[in-house]
């Protein structure tokens, strides 16, 4: 259910006010124009684009979260072995994606409702997953979204979260600052010196206390007052164990196929 | 070369591409705003067929020529000249080759799916087709935009 509805780069969005013939007559020109671009449209007043739907309610915009029919409601099981805070980031994400795309309240009841049940499904604790919708209402200054549907609560969290720059957008906008004087690119990258960050094998059960011995570990032998290490930053990143997939998806063809020439 | 051209493309099709649907709804909200959306607008989707593969090679080289002297200062993509790119392009769909069933082949038409040059190569061919409606949208106040699926890896 979380899914995104991507496909590549062949999906394109129009708003009309034209008659349907005079928009027909332009499409059906551009569709003409090039043997190799074929093109498919449908026009309506309620369109699914994305992962989202978009309905012209009388005048009234309403965008709410589109389901692909088939999309089954699976998220990271509560029991993977990964870092608690990858599954503390779920219900968070989930919700504000949710706030953002829902435009009406109603809509957005109903997403969180699912958004509920499939963590339920995926084995969360219930109350982990009532502590993890407070952290968001909480963060985000709209408690009275979570306890009464406040309408007018919920529009400004809608309208700020969905005017606060993606995690994407802050990359883009980095790489597209000066793209044809200084590519990102071709610049070169300075190695930082007073940054580590060195991977570990991450598993719950025994190595769960591991980063903290760590630091311990490190402060009282490296970088004790005074040594010249004492300033670099380290930062433990915990590397999860292969998943079935990894382990049994072979892409690359074997060595031996790719080196032997002489069939060519 | 991907992360190369993918910077310049977005920065000049910015307000006809959608990175995400969030950027539509910002869209879509700010036409409400300006008064646009009336009882009987119409909302259009559309999708081109196999989009990747049915690209002419050597239509989308041209398309990338222009779009390179259009776009770079003095002929140079920082310290790259478009005659390099137009090389690496080259090499790039030229080289493509899979092993299967004991067999080579090599593509001849398109580019590969997978490859992150052959998504910015159809953007820079796409955009040279969708400039008359892009024309024919905003002479009337209309939006048009393409998504853009993660132009960069992160």
């Amino acid at each position: 259910m979380f899914s995104f509805s991507c496909r590549y780069i062949d999906d394109i969005f129009m708003t009309t006010n034209r008659t349907i013939d005079d928009i027909k007559k332009e499409l059906d020109k551009s569709a003409n124009k090039d043997i190799n671009i074929k093109i498919n449209y449908k026009f309506d007043i309620s369109v699914d684009f994305l992962d989202i739907t978009i309905t012209n309610d009388n005048a009234k915009l309403r965008t709410s979260i589109f389901h692909k029919p088939v999309a089954e409601p699976y998220i990271l099981p509560f029991t993977s072995d990964h870092p608690r805070h990858i599954h503390r980031n779920i219900p968070y994400a989930t919700l504000l994606r949710a706030a953002r795309i829902c435009s009406n309240v109603d809509d957005f009841n109903t997403e969180s409702i699912r958004i509920d049940v499939s963590l339920l499904l995926n084995n969360y604790p219930p109350q982990f997953i009532s502590k993890q919708f407070c952290r968001f209402f909480k963060l985000n200054n709209a408690m009275p979204v979570l306890k009464q549907l406040d309408e007018q609560v919920y529009q400004r969290l809608h309208r700020t979260l969905l005017h606060q720059p993606t995690r994407r957008e802050k990359t883009l906008a980095k790489m597209m600052k000066d793209p044809v004087d200084s590519p990102l690119v071709l610049e070169r990258k300075i190695w930082d010196a007073k940054l580590i960050y060195p991977a570990y094998l991450f598993e719950s059960g025994q190595s769960i206390d591991l980063p903290r011995q760590f630091y311990k570990w490190w402060k009282t032998y490296y970088a004790y007052s005074g040594s010249s290490v004492q300033y670099v930053k380290v930062g433990l990143v915990p590397n999860t164990n292969r998943t079935l997939e990894s382990f049994l998806i072979h892409k690359k063809p074997p060595r031996d196929i790719l080196t032997r020439m002489d069939t060519l | 070369m991907n992360d190369l051209l993918a910077p310049i493309f977005l920065k000049v099709a910015r307000e006809t591409t959608f990175i995400n649907s969030i950027d539509l709804i910002r869209k879509l909200e700010k036409y409400v705003v300006d008064g646009h959306l009336k009882n009987t607008t119409k909302f259009i989707t559309a999708d081109v067929t196999d989009l990747y593969t049915m690209i002419p090679r050597q239509g989308a080289l041209e398309a990338l020529a222009r779009f390179c002297v259009k776009h770079s200062k003095q002929g140079k993509v920082g310290t790259l000249t478009i005659d390099h790119i137009m090389k690496m392009a080259r090499l790039i769909l030229d080289t493509n080759c899979f092993a299967y069933n004991n067999k080579y082949y090599k593509q001849i038409r398109g580019g590969a799916m997978g490859s992150a040059f052959t998504q910015v190569l159809a953007n820079i061919y796409m955009f040279e087709w969708e400039q008359d409606l892009i024309k024919y949208q905003t002479s009337h106040n209309e939006i048009y935009g393409r998504f853009v699926k993660n132009l960069f890896k992160e």
